[in-house]
């Protein structure tokens, strides 16, 4: 009897899969794709193990040793213990990172509750289309821009020159780096970042605010009861993202901008990582580097998914 | 009298009734008028820079305004072999993307699908680990042997996690009633997800199309990694060698182009005029699905 009944459900099975071969091909590019373009690179983390030949490969190369004896976490000792270049650009990031979040996070936030005060539609839209439209100019673009009106004596610098009476040569002073890089980051998607706020705030009926007036509440009144908590949600999960992205200062923007004069505090972990790696040809140590970095992101995902949905919120799963 | 009244509504419909609202709105406006001319300062300063002309006017250097830039920019072969494969690039690129995004969507939008769940999660993976720069940049330099290639623009990127996934819930909104009176007259599922799926798609199809569109126009990484043949440069790349390798502080380790740091100042910003204008000019048509997208990827997947 039970011999029967496997073999109903192999027939059964064999019959599903016959029947939908044409569903199950339609995967098979992202399968490749996949396994070429993500799975390979992930077992291809091995040469952080690994002392890197060349002309061996990735799979060829062997175990790294110190002194003739195995020794598989060498580069990690060494990136940990023997040098001060990790900790350094580790400060660097997580000092770049936390800037732009105390400074940048609340920049939406505050545009989009006064953008929600205004009662010329039209001029509103605009304003809003405008501050978009950094965020499709790539970083490129930006520092080319950047590093023009930064240079002596242009336009800009002759302003600065009348507001503060010097130029300033952002390019050239670690501390003005910094202020560039998170003047900069907000320029660039302080519009962007009110799209998720303006949302929440337009499913909040307007009876909600006449009501309050009634009540004879005042403008700040109506910000702090009504237009506050309707975006407090989006405000939490929006934090919560950009904590889990605190190991990347942002790699496009600093790698377009920096130079040697600012690497005290402006190259961070993926900007070294750039150099040691490409540059230098040092895969196994680069990719320890790396490895690093991807697990530290790895768990910060994880925590933070788990706090929203903890908080009642939605996570990204 | 009558246009009296409807200024005067037009005012307070702006400006609001009490002297307190008068004065607030005011202020807010002017501020917000002044945050728009920081988001723009920048646009203008390149314009401005790219119609300098420096004449010699009797012995005198004098600044004149005038479109040589331009002319120079439109005329020279470099940058325009540049745009020629930038735009093939992007628009290629695009396709690709999303014809494999829905192919790979459609079945993972059947919940009946066996295997369904792992085939997400090996997607989902992706998302959340990577083998990071280096297994990357060896797996493109030494085993696929890409540089100087153009398929190291087309290829990856051609399949994103997060696209797949937004696109597969899409389509599990539509009505499988559809699909049911297909199957009866004989249709496979590919020509339903051509004949069927994608024309109910098309708003997602724009949103995530424009993403990988602007992207890959946007790209500037893959060409310093693997590009060493400035014939074979995107836009992004050329402006890197004219603007950043310029500066000559630039640590990339990149073999700049001479002839394009060597440009002038004028045409440099000409050609970031021309270099941000397609975008600049599509940008407002297509803001709505910006803005979706953005909204779509803010939900649960």
């Amino acid at each position: 009897m039970k011999e029967e009944e496997e073999k109903e459900k192999k027939r059964k099975i064999g019959k599903y899969f016959s029947s939908h071969k044409l569903l199950y091909a339609m995967l098979i590019p992202m399968l490749v794709y996949f396994l070429l373009f993500n799975y390979y690179p992930m077992l291809g983390l091995q040469i952080a193990f690994k002392d890197w030949n060349p002309w061996k490969g990735i799979w060829g190369s062997p175990i790294a040793t110190t002194g003739g004896e195995l020794d598989a976490f060498k580069h990690f000792k060494y990136l940990f213990f023997e040098t001060e270049e990790f900790w350094e650009k580790f400060g660097n990031t997580l000092r770049i990172s936390v800037l732009k979040m105390v400074f940048g996070f609340p920049m939406p936030i505050l545009i989009a509750i006064f953008m929600n005060e205004m009662l010329a539609l039209k001029y509103k839209k605009v304003v809003q289309t405008i501050s978009y439209l950094p965020h499709f100019i790539s970083w490129v673009i930006i520092s080319g821009i950047l590093l023009s009106m930064g240079s002596a004596d242009s336009d800009f610098q002759l302003f600065l020159e009348k507001l503060f009476g010097k130029q300033i040569y952002f390019f050239n002073d670690d501390n003005y780096f910094l202020l560039l890089l998170v003047i900069s980051d907000i320029w660039k998607g302080c519009g962007w970042g009110t799209i998720i706020y303006l949302a929440a705030l337009a499913s909040v009926p307007l009876e909600e605010y006449e009501a309050a007036v009634i009540d004879g509440a005042g403008r700040f009144q109506k910000i702090v009861y009504i237009t506050f908590p309707a975006i407090l949600p989006a405000v939490s999960i929006r934090l919560i993202f950009e904590l889990s992205g605190l190991t990347s200062a942002g790699f496009d923007q600093i790698f377009n901008m920096y130079n040697s004069t600012v690497y005290g505090k402006g190259d961070v972990l993926e900007t070294f990582l750039y150099r040691q790696g490409v540059i230098g040809g040092k895969y196994d140590l680069s990719t320890a580097l790396g490895l690093f970095n991807s697990l530290i992101a790895l768990f910060l995902t994880l925590v933070t998914n788990k706090i929203i949905n903890k908080m009642g919120g939605e996570g990204i799963w | 009298m009558v246009k009296k009244n409807a200024f005067k509504r037009f005012f307070d419909g702006v400006f609001g009734k009490t002297a307190g609202d008068r004065v607030f709105h005011a202020i807010n406006y002017t501020l917000f008028l002044l945050f728009a001319i920081v988001m723009l300062y920048p646009f203008f300063y390149v314009v401005k820079e790219s119609l300098i002309n420096i004449r010699l006017v009797g012995g005198v250097a004098k600044e004149v305004y005038n479109f040589s830039a331009y002319k120079f920019v439109l005329s020279s072969s470099k940058i325009i072999t540049a745009f020629g494969i930038t735009i093939f690039v992007v628009a290629l690129h695009t396709l690709l993307h999303l014809f494999f995004t829905f192919v790979t969507a459609y079945p993972l939008s059947k919940t009946h699908l066996k295997g369904r769940k792992f085939f997400l999660f090996f997607i989902f993976f992706t998302m959340l680990f990577s083998g990071g720069m280096i297994p990357s940049y060896i797996l493109i330099t030494q085993v696929l042997n890409w540089q100087d290639n153009l398929l190291v623009y087309i290829v990856p990127g051609i399949l994103t996690g997060f696209n797949i996934i937004v696109v597969k819930n899409f389509l599990q909104g539509i009505p499988v009633s559809l699909e049911e009176s297909a199957k009866l007259e004989g249709a496979n599922d590919l020509i339903i997800l051509l004949k069927i799926y994608i024309p109910l798609s098309l708003p997602i199809a724009a949103t995530i199309g424009l993403w990988a569109g602007v992207g890959k126009w946007n790209n500037w990484m893959s060409g310093v990694l693997y590009i060493s043949n400035p014939n074979l440069y995107m836009i992004q790349n050329v402006l890197r060698d004219m603007l950043i390798a310029a500066s000559s502080t630039d640590p990339s380790g990149q073999n700049p182009d001479k002839t394009l740091m060597a440009m002038a100042d004028n045409v440099k910003m000409a050609t970031v005029v021309v270099g941000t204008l397609p975008i600049v000019l599509i940008y407002p048509f297509v803001q709505k699905y910006f803005v979706k997208g953005m909204l779509v990827g803010s939900v649960k997947g």
